[in-house]
Protein backbone atom coordinates (compact mmCIF):
# COMPACT_ATOMS: atom_id res chain seq x y z
CA UNK A 1 0.00 0.00 0.00
CA UNK A 2 3.03 2.18 -0.50
CA UNK A 3 3.32 1.76 -4.37
CA UNK A 4 2.41 4.11 -6.37
CA UNK A 5 0.20 3.06 -9.44
CA UNK A 6 2.63 4.66 -11.87
CA UNK A 7 5.48 2.45 -10.19
CA UNK A 8 3.62 -0.40 -11.04
CA UNK A 9 3.02 0.90 -14.51
CA UNK A 10 6.50 1.58 -15.64
CA UNK A 11 7.83 -1.94 -14.01
CA UNK A 12 5.35 -3.32 -16.73
CA UNK A 13 6.74 -0.74 -19.07
CA UNK A 14 10.52 -1.79 -18.65
CA UNK A 15 9.60 -6.07 -18.25
CA UNK A 16 7.66 -5.46 -22.10
CA UNK A 17 10.79 -2.99 -23.21
CA UNK A 18 8.51 -0.28 -24.03
CA UNK A 19 10.23 2.45 -22.41
CA UNK A 20 12.41 4.47 -25.37
CA UNK A 21 15.43 5.91 -25.09
CA UNK A 22 18.79 5.74 -26.77
CA UNK A 23 20.94 6.18 -23.38
CA UNK A 24 20.84 5.24 -20.02
CA UNK A 25 20.22 8.88 -19.13
CA UNK A 26 17.20 9.10 -20.85
CA UNK A 27 15.77 5.24 -20.21
CA UNK A 28 16.33 6.41 -16.70
CA UNK A 29 14.29 10.11 -17.29
CA UNK A 30 11.56 8.42 -19.20
CA UNK A 31 11.27 5.08 -16.85
CA UNK A 32 10.39 6.98 -14.29
CA UNK A 33 7.84 9.93 -15.73
CA UNK A 34 4.36 9.39 -16.32
CA UNK A 35 3.72 7.10 -19.20
CA UNK A 36 3.56 9.58 -23.06
CA UNK A 37 3.70 9.30 -26.12
CA UNK A 38 7.23 10.10 -26.21
CA UNK A 39 8.63 8.00 -23.61
CA UNK A 40 7.17 4.93 -24.38
CA UNK A 41 7.60 3.27 -27.73
CA UNK A 42 5.93 0.04 -28.67
CA UNK A 43 2.28 0.48 -29.87
CA UNK A 44 1.68 -3.07 -29.03
CA UNK A 45 1.67 -1.09 -25.25
CA UNK A 46 -0.23 1.45 -25.37
CA UNK A 47 -1.18 3.49 -21.93
CA UNK A 48 -4.71 2.61 -21.23
CA UNK A 49 -4.23 -1.58 -21.86
CA UNK A 50 -1.65 -1.44 -19.62
CA UNK A 51 -3.45 0.12 -16.95
CA UNK A 52 -6.64 -1.45 -17.50
CA UNK A 53 -4.28 -4.94 -17.29
CA UNK A 54 -2.74 -3.28 -13.65
CA UNK A 55 -6.26 -2.85 -12.80
CA UNK A 56 -7.41 -6.35 -13.93
CA UNK A 57 -4.14 -7.98 -11.83
CA UNK A 58 -4.91 -6.37 -8.80
CA UNK A 59 -8.44 -7.23 -8.99
CA UNK A 60 -6.96 -10.72 -9.21
CA UNK A 61 -5.53 -10.55 -6.32
CA UNK A 62 -8.05 -9.19 -4.72
CA UNK A 63 -10.19 -12.05 -5.12
CA UNK A 64 -7.55 -14.30 -4.42
CA UNK A 65 -7.13 -13.03 -0.52
CA UNK A 66 -10.81 -12.67 -0.33
CA UNK A 67 -11.23 -16.57 -0.85
CA UNK A 68 -8.65 -16.82 1.08
CA UNK A 69 -9.54 -16.00 5.16
CA UNK A 70 -6.84 -17.52 6.60
CA UNK A 71 -4.22 -15.53 4.56
CA UNK A 72 -2.70 -12.76 6.69
CA UNK A 73 -3.56 -9.97 4.59
CA UNK A 74 -7.66 -11.16 4.34
CA UNK A 75 -8.38 -9.06 7.71
CA UNK A 76 -7.41 -5.59 6.13
CA UNK A 77 -9.91 -6.06 2.96
CA UNK A 78 -12.98 -6.94 5.01
CA UNK A 79 -15.78 -5.37 6.17
CA UNK A 80 -18.71 -6.53 8.81
CA UNK A 81 -22.23 -6.55 8.52
CA UNK A 82 -25.38 -5.34 9.84
CA UNK A 83 -27.03 -7.41 12.53
CA UNK A 84 -28.49 -10.43 10.96
CA UNK A 85 -31.12 -11.71 12.18
CA UNK A 86 -31.82 -15.87 11.48
CA UNK A 87 -33.27 -16.25 8.49
CA UNK A 88 -32.06 -12.74 7.19
CA UNK A 89 -31.00 -12.04 3.49
CA UNK A 90 -28.08 -12.79 3.03
CA UNK A 91 -26.11 -8.73 2.29
CA UNK A 92 -24.84 -8.44 -0.86
CA UNK A 93 -23.06 -4.90 -0.51
CA UNK A 94 -21.55 -3.82 2.49
CA UNK A 95 -22.43 -0.54 4.16
CA UNK A 96 -21.28 1.96 1.45
CA UNK A 97 -22.82 -0.41 -1.63
CA UNK A 98 -19.40 -2.17 -1.99
CA UNK A 99 -20.32 -5.81 -3.49
CA UNK A 100 -19.41 -8.20 -0.95
CA UNK A 101 -16.82 -10.85 -2.90
CA UNK A 102 -15.06 -14.14 -2.02
CA UNK A 103 -15.37 -16.57 1.26
CA UNK A 104 -17.14 -15.48 4.56
CA UNK A 105 -14.83 -15.24 7.27
CA UNK A 106 -15.96 -15.24 11.14
CA UNK A 107 -19.54 -14.88 11.71
CA UNK A 108 -19.94 -13.53 15.37
CA UNK A 109 -22.70 -12.92 18.16
CA UNK A 110 -23.68 -9.55 17.53
CA UNK A 111 -24.30 -8.22 21.08
CA UNK A 112 -21.06 -10.05 22.93
CA UNK A 113 -18.83 -10.99 19.53
CA UNK A 114 -18.61 -14.75 20.59
CA UNK A 115 -17.59 -16.63 17.37
CA UNK A 116 -20.31 -18.99 16.09
CA UNK A 117 -18.96 -22.49 14.31
CA UNK A 118 -20.44 -22.83 11.03
CA UNK A 119 -22.44 -26.13 10.85
CA UNK A 120 -25.04 -28.18 8.95
CA UNK A 121 -27.90 -26.44 8.34
CA UNK A 122 -29.90 -29.61 9.90
CA UNK A 123 -28.56 -29.22 13.14
CA UNK A 124 -29.86 -25.20 13.37
CA UNK A 125 -33.00 -26.42 12.17
CA UNK A 126 -33.56 -28.80 15.07
CA UNK A 127 -32.04 -26.70 17.74
CA UNK A 128 -34.28 -23.42 16.61
CA UNK A 129 -37.31 -26.00 16.80
CA UNK A 130 -36.85 -26.84 20.15
CA UNK A 131 -34.98 -24.01 21.54
CA UNK A 132 -37.47 -23.33 24.14
CA UNK A 133 -38.07 -27.02 24.69
CA UNK A 134 -35.42 -29.83 24.27
CA UNK A 135 -32.50 -27.27 24.35
CA UNK A 136 -33.88 -24.84 26.50
CA UNK A 137 -30.80 -23.50 28.55
CA UNK A 138 -28.49 -24.98 26.01
CA UNK A 139 -26.54 -22.48 24.70
CA UNK A 140 -25.20 -22.80 20.89
CA UNK A 141 -22.94 -21.05 18.50
CA UNK A 142 -23.78 -21.99 15.10
CA UNK A 143 -24.38 -21.04 11.59
CA UNK A 144 -25.12 -21.92 8.14
CA UNK A 145 -25.62 -20.35 4.82
CA UNK A 146 -28.09 -21.46 2.21
CA UNK A 147 -28.14 -19.75 -1.14
CA UNK A 148 -29.61 -17.06 0.14
CA UNK A 149 -30.52 -17.12 3.59
CA UNK A 150 -28.02 -16.96 6.68
CA UNK A 151 -29.62 -19.18 9.62
CA UNK A 152 -27.52 -19.23 12.76
CA UNK A 153 -28.67 -20.00 16.52
CA UNK A 154 -28.64 -16.84 18.28
CA UNK A 155 -31.85 -14.65 19.24
CA UNK A 156 -29.64 -11.60 19.11
CA UNK A 157 -28.27 -11.77 16.02
CA UNK A 158 -24.79 -11.90 14.35
CA UNK A 159 -22.61 -10.28 12.59
CA UNK A 160 -20.42 -11.93 9.50
CA UNK A 161 -17.47 -10.69 8.12
CA UNK A 162 -16.53 -10.72 4.48
CA UNK A 163 -14.27 -8.75 1.56
CA UNK A 164 -15.47 -5.91 -0.47
CA UNK A 165 -14.09 -5.26 -3.81
CA UNK A 166 -13.99 -1.57 -5.32
CA UNK A 167 -12.37 -1.78 -9.15
CA UNK A 168 -9.51 0.19 -8.47
CA UNK A 169 -9.23 3.62 -10.27
CA UNK A 170 -5.71 4.47 -12.11
CA UNK A 171 -4.06 7.23 -10.70
CA UNK A 172 -0.18 7.92 -11.06
CA UNK A 173 0.52 8.99 -8.16
CA UNK A 174 -2.03 7.19 -5.96
CA UNK A 175 -1.08 4.25 -3.83
CA UNK A 176 -2.22 0.60 -4.76
CA UNK A 177 -4.88 -0.91 -2.86
CA UNK A 178 -2.39 -3.88 -1.85
CA UNK A 179 0.64 -4.48 0.45
CA UNK A 180 4.09 -4.27 -1.16
CA UNK A 181 4.61 -7.60 -1.02
CA UNK A 182 1.79 -8.33 -3.53
CA UNK A 183 3.84 -6.06 -6.26
CA UNK A 184 6.58 -8.56 -7.83
CA UNK A 185 3.59 -10.86 -8.34
CA UNK A 186 1.35 -7.26 -9.98
CA UNK A 187 4.05 -6.59 -12.29
CA UNK A 188 4.49 -10.35 -13.66
CA UNK A 189 0.28 -10.46 -13.67
CA UNK A 190 -0.12 -7.74 -16.08
CA UNK A 191 2.52 -8.19 -17.86
CA UNK A 192 0.91 -11.68 -18.90
CA UNK A 193 -2.33 -9.58 -19.96
CA UNK A 194 -0.48 -7.51 -22.01
CA UNK A 195 1.41 -10.58 -23.86
CA UNK A 196 0.03 -12.28 -26.34
CA UNK A 197 0.06 -15.87 -25.80
CA UNK A 198 1.31 -16.80 -29.46
CA UNK A 199 3.85 -15.29 -31.41
CA UNK A 200 6.60 -13.18 -30.43
CA UNK A 201 5.37 -12.23 -27.06
CA UNK A 202 4.58 -16.24 -26.32
CA UNK A 203 7.39 -16.52 -23.73
CA UNK A 204 7.34 -13.89 -21.86
CA UNK A 205 3.39 -14.96 -21.64
CA UNK A 206 4.61 -18.23 -20.16
CA UNK A 207 7.02 -16.99 -17.86
CA UNK A 208 4.86 -13.92 -16.30
CA UNK A 209 1.45 -15.73 -16.38
CA UNK A 210 3.25 -19.34 -14.47
CA UNK A 211 5.10 -16.57 -11.50
CA UNK A 212 1.32 -14.56 -11.50
CA UNK A 213 -0.55 -17.73 -11.38
CA UNK A 214 1.82 -19.42 -8.85
CA UNK A 215 1.56 -16.52 -6.61
CA UNK A 216 -2.42 -16.45 -6.80
CA UNK A 217 -2.07 -20.66 -5.63
CA UNK A 218 0.52 -19.45 -2.99
CA UNK A 219 -2.01 -17.37 -1.50
CA UNK A 220 -4.87 -19.56 -1.82
CA UNK A 221 -2.97 -22.37 -0.61
CA UNK A 222 -3.30 -21.04 2.77
CA UNK A 223 -6.94 -22.18 2.79
CA UNK A 224 -10.17 -21.48 4.61
CA UNK A 225 -11.02 -21.56 8.48
CA UNK A 226 -11.69 -24.50 10.15
CA UNK A 227 -14.35 -25.06 12.15
CA UNK A 228 -12.57 -25.51 15.02
CA UNK A 229 -11.24 -21.76 14.85
CA UNK A 230 -14.58 -20.60 14.75
CA UNK A 231 -16.13 -22.55 17.32
CA UNK A 232 -17.01 -21.77 21.14
CA UNK A 233 -18.22 -24.13 23.75
CA UNK A 234 -21.34 -23.77 25.41
CA UNK A 235 -19.68 -22.91 28.92
CA UNK A 236 -16.87 -20.91 27.61
CA UNK A 237 -18.98 -17.94 27.81
CA UNK B 1 -24.59 -27.02 37.79
CA UNK B 2 -26.17 -25.17 35.04
CA UNK B 3 -27.64 -27.36 31.29
CA UNK B 4 -24.63 -25.59 29.75
CA UNK B 5 -22.04 -27.10 31.92
CA UNK B 6 -23.04 -29.98 32.33
CA UNK B 7 -22.99 -30.56 28.43
CA UNK B 8 -19.70 -28.95 28.55
CA UNK B 9 -18.44 -31.86 31.32
CA UNK B 10 -20.27 -34.30 29.76
CA UNK B 11 -18.79 -33.45 25.98
CA UNK B 12 -14.90 -33.44 27.40
CA UNK B 13 -15.30 -36.45 28.74
CA UNK B 14 -16.47 -38.05 25.51
CA UNK B 15 -13.53 -35.81 23.16
CA UNK B 16 -11.39 -36.89 25.62
CA UNK B 17 -11.16 -40.58 24.67
CA UNK B 18 -9.56 -41.43 21.76
CA UNK B 19 -12.41 -41.64 18.95
CA UNK B 20 -14.31 -39.77 20.49
CA UNK B 21 -13.82 -36.67 18.78
CA UNK B 22 -17.06 -36.86 17.05
CA UNK B 23 -18.77 -35.47 20.33
CA UNK B 24 -16.80 -31.95 19.57
CA UNK B 25 -19.95 -30.51 18.28
CA UNK B 26 -22.73 -32.58 19.04
CA UNK B 27 -24.02 -30.37 22.36
CA UNK B 28 -28.21 -31.02 20.95
CA UNK B 29 -26.88 -34.64 20.94
CA UNK B 30 -25.88 -34.63 24.25
CA UNK B 31 -28.01 -32.13 25.17
CA UNK B 32 -31.57 -34.44 23.95
CA UNK B 33 -29.97 -37.10 26.09
CA UNK B 34 -30.01 -35.38 29.28
CA UNK B 35 -33.70 -36.29 30.19
CA UNK B 36 -32.66 -39.69 29.79
CA UNK B 37 -29.73 -39.26 32.47
CA UNK B 38 -31.85 -37.46 34.92
CA UNK B 39 -34.50 -40.55 34.84
CA UNK B 40 -31.63 -42.92 35.31
CA UNK B 41 -30.35 -40.58 38.07
CA UNK B 42 -33.66 -40.89 39.71
CA UNK B 43 -33.94 -44.12 39.54
CA UNK B 44 -30.20 -44.80 40.58
CA UNK B 45 -30.76 -42.99 43.74
CA UNK B 46 -33.97 -44.60 44.92
CA UNK B 47 -32.84 -47.60 44.57
CA UNK B 48 -29.97 -46.48 47.20
CA UNK B 49 -30.74 -46.34 50.50
CA UNK B 50 -27.60 -44.44 51.37
CA UNK B 51 -28.70 -41.43 49.13
CA UNK B 52 -31.99 -41.56 48.65
CA UNK B 53 -32.90 -38.63 50.74
CA UNK B 54 -30.93 -36.63 48.36
CA UNK B 55 -34.02 -36.96 46.29
CA UNK B 56 -37.03 -36.75 47.92
CA UNK B 57 -39.29 -34.19 48.51
CA UNK B 58 -43.17 -33.64 49.75
CA UNK B 59 -45.87 -32.84 47.51
CA UNK B 60 -49.39 -31.70 48.15
CA UNK B 61 -51.94 -33.57 46.87
CA UNK B 62 -55.56 -32.82 46.93
CA UNK B 63 -58.10 -35.19 46.45
CA UNK B 64 -61.47 -35.63 44.89
CA UNK B 65 -64.93 -36.40 46.54
CA UNK B 66 -63.48 -40.36 45.93
CA UNK B 67 -60.37 -40.01 47.54
CA UNK B 68 -58.13 -39.95 44.75
CA UNK B 69 -55.45 -37.91 43.67
CA UNK B 70 -53.00 -37.02 40.71
CA UNK B 71 -49.43 -37.61 41.60
CA UNK B 72 -48.35 -36.80 38.25
CA UNK B 73 -50.03 -33.25 38.63
CA UNK B 74 -48.38 -32.78 41.93
CA UNK B 75 -45.54 -29.88 42.48
CA UNK B 76 -42.56 -30.83 44.29
CA UNK B 77 -41.80 -28.61 47.22
CA UNK B 78 -38.16 -28.54 46.40
CA UNK B 79 -38.32 -28.40 42.96
CA UNK B 80 -41.55 -26.62 42.41
CA UNK B 81 -42.20 -29.01 39.06
CA UNK B 82 -44.61 -31.36 38.45
CA UNK B 83 -44.35 -34.81 37.15
CA UNK B 84 -41.46 -35.51 38.45
CA UNK B 85 -42.71 -37.97 41.07
CA UNK B 86 -41.55 -41.48 41.27
CA UNK B 87 -44.11 -43.71 41.58
CA UNK B 88 -41.98 -46.45 43.15
CA UNK B 89 -40.72 -43.76 45.34
CA UNK B 90 -44.01 -43.17 47.23
CA UNK B 91 -43.45 -46.60 48.73
CA UNK B 92 -40.60 -45.53 50.44
CA UNK B 93 -41.64 -41.91 51.27
CA UNK B 94 -44.59 -41.15 53.53
CA UNK B 95 -48.22 -40.47 52.72
CA UNK B 96 -49.92 -38.37 55.54
CA UNK B 97 -53.60 -37.35 55.41
CA UNK B 98 -54.86 -33.38 56.19
CA UNK B 99 -55.00 -34.92 60.00
CA UNK B 100 -51.35 -36.00 59.86
CA UNK B 101 -52.57 -39.94 59.79
CA UNK B 102 -49.99 -41.77 58.48
CA UNK B 103 -51.45 -44.04 55.69
CA UNK B 104 -50.55 -47.36 54.79
CA UNK B 105 -49.44 -48.71 51.77
CA UNK B 106 -51.75 -51.16 50.19
CA UNK B 107 -49.67 -52.64 46.87
CA UNK B 108 -52.60 -54.82 45.47
CA UNK B 109 -55.33 -52.61 44.85
CA UNK B 110 -58.07 -55.80 45.63
CA UNK B 111 -56.41 -55.40 49.05
CA UNK B 112 -57.28 -51.89 49.00
CA UNK B 113 -61.13 -52.60 48.58
CA UNK B 114 -61.13 -55.70 51.17
CA UNK B 115 -61.54 -55.26 54.87
CA UNK B 116 -58.79 -54.02 57.10
CA UNK B 117 -57.69 -53.06 60.48
CA UNK B 118 -59.66 -49.36 61.00
CA UNK B 119 -56.73 -48.69 63.30
CA UNK B 120 -55.12 -47.22 60.13
CA UNK B 121 -55.76 -45.04 56.70
CA UNK B 122 -54.63 -46.67 53.53
CA UNK B 123 -53.56 -45.78 50.06
CA UNK B 124 -53.05 -47.61 47.12
CA UNK B 125 -51.30 -46.22 43.38
CA UNK B 126 -53.40 -47.73 40.76
CA UNK B 127 -53.80 -45.76 36.99
CA UNK B 128 -51.49 -43.44 37.72
CA UNK B 129 -53.73 -41.86 40.23
CA UNK B 130 -53.58 -42.48 44.73
CA UNK B 131 -56.21 -43.65 46.01
CA UNK B 132 -57.03 -43.17 49.84
CA UNK B 133 -59.20 -44.46 52.21
CA UNK B 134 -59.82 -42.85 55.63
CA UNK B 135 -58.30 -44.08 59.05
CA UNK B 136 -61.19 -45.24 61.64
CA UNK B 137 -63.57 -46.58 58.99
CA UNK B 138 -65.16 -49.93 58.44
CA UNK B 139 -64.95 -51.27 55.13
CA UNK B 140 -67.10 -54.70 54.54
CA UNK B 141 -68.10 -53.97 51.15
CA UNK B 142 -65.51 -51.40 49.07
CA UNK B 143 -68.45 -49.13 48.47
CA UNK B 144 -68.14 -48.38 52.67
CA UNK B 145 -64.70 -47.03 51.50
CA UNK B 146 -64.76 -43.53 52.99
CA UNK B 147 -61.63 -40.82 51.32
CA UNK B 148 -59.14 -39.68 53.39
CA UNK B 149 -58.76 -35.94 54.75
CA UNK B 150 -57.57 -33.98 51.88
CA UNK B 151 -54.74 -32.84 50.58
CA UNK B 152 -52.41 -35.46 51.19
CA UNK B 153 -48.89 -34.65 52.34
CA UNK B 154 -47.10 -37.15 49.96
CA UNK B 155 -42.76 -37.45 50.37
CA UNK B 156 -41.65 -39.14 47.90
CA UNK B 157 -38.18 -39.32 45.59
CA UNK B 158 -38.18 -37.64 42.52
CA UNK B 159 -36.07 -37.38 39.31
CA UNK B 160 -35.56 -34.02 38.55
CA UNK B 161 -36.81 -32.58 35.33
CA UNK B 162 -34.32 -30.08 35.26
CA UNK B 163 -30.08 -29.77 35.82
CA UNK B 164 -30.98 -27.27 38.26
CA UNK B 165 -32.66 -29.45 40.27
CA UNK B 166 -29.70 -32.05 40.39
CA UNK B 167 -28.37 -31.83 44.06
CA UNK B 168 -24.24 -30.68 44.29
CA UNK B 169 -23.09 -34.23 45.55
CA UNK B 170 -25.04 -35.59 42.56
CA UNK B 171 -23.65 -33.69 39.72
CA UNK B 172 -20.99 -36.09 39.01
CA UNK B 173 -23.13 -39.43 38.82
CA UNK B 174 -25.06 -37.21 36.55
CA UNK B 175 -21.91 -36.69 34.39
CA UNK B 176 -21.30 -40.27 34.67
CA UNK B 177 -24.91 -41.76 33.83
CA UNK B 178 -24.64 -39.03 31.00
CA UNK B 179 -21.51 -40.23 29.61
CA UNK B 180 -22.42 -44.13 29.61
CA UNK B 181 -25.99 -43.57 28.07
CA UNK B 182 -23.89 -41.60 25.15
CA UNK B 183 -20.88 -43.94 25.24
CA UNK B 184 -23.75 -46.76 24.57
CA UNK B 185 -25.58 -44.77 21.28
CA UNK B 186 -24.99 -47.08 18.09
CA UNK B 187 -24.15 -45.92 14.96
CA UNK B 188 -26.67 -47.06 12.25
CA UNK B 189 -24.07 -48.35 10.59
CA UNK B 190 -23.54 -50.91 13.46
CA UNK B 191 -27.53 -51.58 14.42
CA UNK B 192 -27.29 -53.17 10.62
CA UNK B 193 -24.03 -55.10 11.68
CA UNK B 194 -25.71 -56.52 14.54
CA UNK B 195 -28.66 -57.09 12.89
CA UNK B 196 -27.59 -59.11 10.51
CA UNK B 197 -25.46 -61.03 13.41
CA UNK B 198 -28.39 -61.66 15.27
CA UNK B 199 -30.10 -63.22 11.65
CA UNK B 200 -27.25 -65.35 11.39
Amino acid sequence: MATTYGEVEREVHQILANVAGGDVATVETNYVAVSSNTNRLNPDFAFTPVRDAVIESIIEILLAIADTPRYPQWPSYSDSSTNLSNGALRPTVDSLGNNIVGVWGQVEEFTTARPCLPAPLDRIRDYNLYSTTIYAGLDVYWWALDAEKIYHTRADGVRAYFCTLVRPVFNPTSFISLFDDQVPALVQGAVAKMAEKEGRYAALFTASSGLFQAHLAGIRAHGLLTGSETSIIPSAK
Amino acid sequence: MTLNELVQYTKRRLVGVPGGEVWADREIEIAATIPAALQELGAQVLRDRHRRNLLQQSYSVALDSAGIGNLLTAIGGITGTAGEILQDGVALGVVRDAENNVLVWLPNYDDFLRPASIAFGYYTLVAARIYTRAVGVAVTPSLDIAPAATPLTVFSSYAPAAVSGVPKELEDDTISILTEILMRQVSPINQVGIRSGRSN
